[in-house]
C-alpha cells in the first residue's frame, strides 16, 4: 500500500505541469483564436472567422467562453446600418497567453527521452 | 489546428490577406497605365500642349484612387473583415508615410528645377535621364514601399517600371513620341491590371459576402 501511495505521488509530480496548463486556452480552436488576437491589436468577427476557418456558431461560442474568463473584450457597434463586433485580447488575456506559452515550452522541454 | 503555431507566420498570414483582393495591383496598374493612356488621350483632346496630357492624367489618377478607396471600403472590408495590426506594423506604416512625403517633395523639386534653369536637361544624356527617372524615381521608391508594406508582388512591378523606362530609350528612335510611351506603359500597366483583376476575381470567389 505504501509502495502504491509513493508511486502515485511520483506520477502526480510528473503530470503536475500538465494540470497547470490553462485549459481554457489549451482547447485547439480557442488557442487559434487567442493566437490571432495576440498578434493583432484588434479584429472584427468576420476577419477572425475567415482567418481561423471556424463557423459562425463555433467561433461565437468560443468567444463567449473567452469573454466570460475575461481574456477577450468584445465591443459591438454599428458601422452605418451594419453591426460590427470588435474583438480584442484583454491585458489579462495577453498575460494568460504569455503564461501558457511559457508553461508549454517548459513542459515540452521536460519531455526528454530519458 | 493542433500543429505547431508560429506566431510570426500567423501575423504575416493575417497581414498579407489584405493584398489578396488585388486592389493594390489594380491601383498601381492604373497609375502605370496612366503613363501610356494620358499621352494617348492627349492626341484627341483639344487643349494646349502640356495640359492635354496633364488633365487626362489627373482624371486617371483620381479614378485610380477611387478604385482603391471604394474597393477597400465597399468590397474588401465587408468580405474579409476589419483588422488593426500591432505596434511593429504601425511603426513601419509611419516610416512609409515619412518616406512617401520625402519622395513627393523630391519629385516636386525635380519638376520645378527645369523651370528655374539651374539644371539644363538638354546637356544630360537622355539615357541617364531615363535611368534616373526609371530606377531612381520609380523602381527604388517602389521597392522601399514594397519593403515597408511587406508586399512581395510590388518588387516585380518596381523592376518592370524601371525596365520600361530603359526600353523606352531604345524605342524612341524607332517609334517616336508618344507612340513608344503609349505602347510600353499600356503593356506593362495592362499586365499589372490583369494580374490585379485575376486576384480580384479569385478574392470574390474565396470570400463571398456573408448575409
Amino acid at each position: 500500500m505504501i509502495l502504491i501511495g509513493k508511486k502515485k505521488t511520483e506520477s502526480e509530480d510528473i503530470i503536475q505541469p500538465l494540470s497547470d496548463i490553462d485549459k481554457i486556452i489549451h482547447e485547439p480552436a480557442r488557442l487559434l483564436i487567442m493566437s490571432y488576437l495576440y498578434v493583432v491589436e484588434s479584429a472584427d468577427f468576420v476577419f477572425l472567422r475567415n482567418q481561423t476557418g471556424l463557423t459562425d456558431g463555433n467561433l461565437s461560442s468560443h468567444l463567449s467562453k473567452l469573454e466570460s474568463t475575461g481574456y477577450v473584450e468584445i465591443k459591438k457597434k454599428f458601422k452605418g446600418k451594419k453591426p460590427q463586433t470588435i474583438l480584442k485580447l484583454s491585458n489579462s488575456g495577453r498575460e494568460a497567453f504569455d503564461r501558457y506559452r511559457e508553461k508549454m515550452k517548459q513542459m515540452l522541454s521536460g519531455l526528454s527521452e530519458k | 489546428m493542433t500543429e505547431n503555431i508560429d506566431l510570426k507566420a500567423l501575423e504575416k498570414k493575417a497581414y498579407r490577406s489584405i493584398f489578396e483582393d488585388g486592389i493594390w495591383d489594380l491601383f498601381l496598374g492604373i497609375l502605370i497605365l496612366n503613363f501610356g493612356l494620358a499621352p494617348l488621350f492627349g492626341l484627341f483632346i483639344n487643349l494646349p500642349e502640356f495640359w492635354n496630357v496633364i488633365i487626362p492624367s489627373l482624371i486617371i489618377c483620381i479614378f485610380a484612387f477611387l478604385v482603391f478607396y471604394l474597393g477597400k471600403k465597399y468590397i474588401t472590408i465587408p468580405r474579409i473583415g476589419f483588422v488593426k495590426f500591432g505596434p511593429i506594423r504601425k511603426s513601419k506604416q509611419f516610416k512609409l508615410k515619412i518616406f512617401l512625403a520625402v519622395v513627393f517633395i523630391a519629385n516636386v523639386i525635380l519638376l520645378i528645377l527645369p523651370l528655374t534653369d539651374l539644371i539644363n536637361y538638354s546637356q544630360i544624356q537622355p539615357l541617364i535621364i531615363s535611368l534616373m527617372l526609371g530606377l531612381g524615381g520609380l523602381t527604388l521608391p517602389f521597392c522601399v514601399v514594397a519593403y515597408f508594406l511587406d508586399f512581395t508582388r510590388l518588387y516585380y512591378y518596381a523592376f518592370s517600371i524601371g525596365f520600361a523606362f530603359f526600353i523606352l530609350e531604345f524605342l524612341t528612335p524607332i517609334l517616336g513620341y508618344p507612340l513608344e510611351t503609349i505602347i510600353i506603359f499600356s503593356i506593362i500597366g495592362g499586365i499589372i491590371v490583369l494580374i490585379g483583376l485575376n486576384y480580384f476575381i479569385r478574392f470574390l470567389k474565396k470570400y463571398p459576402l456573408s448575409k
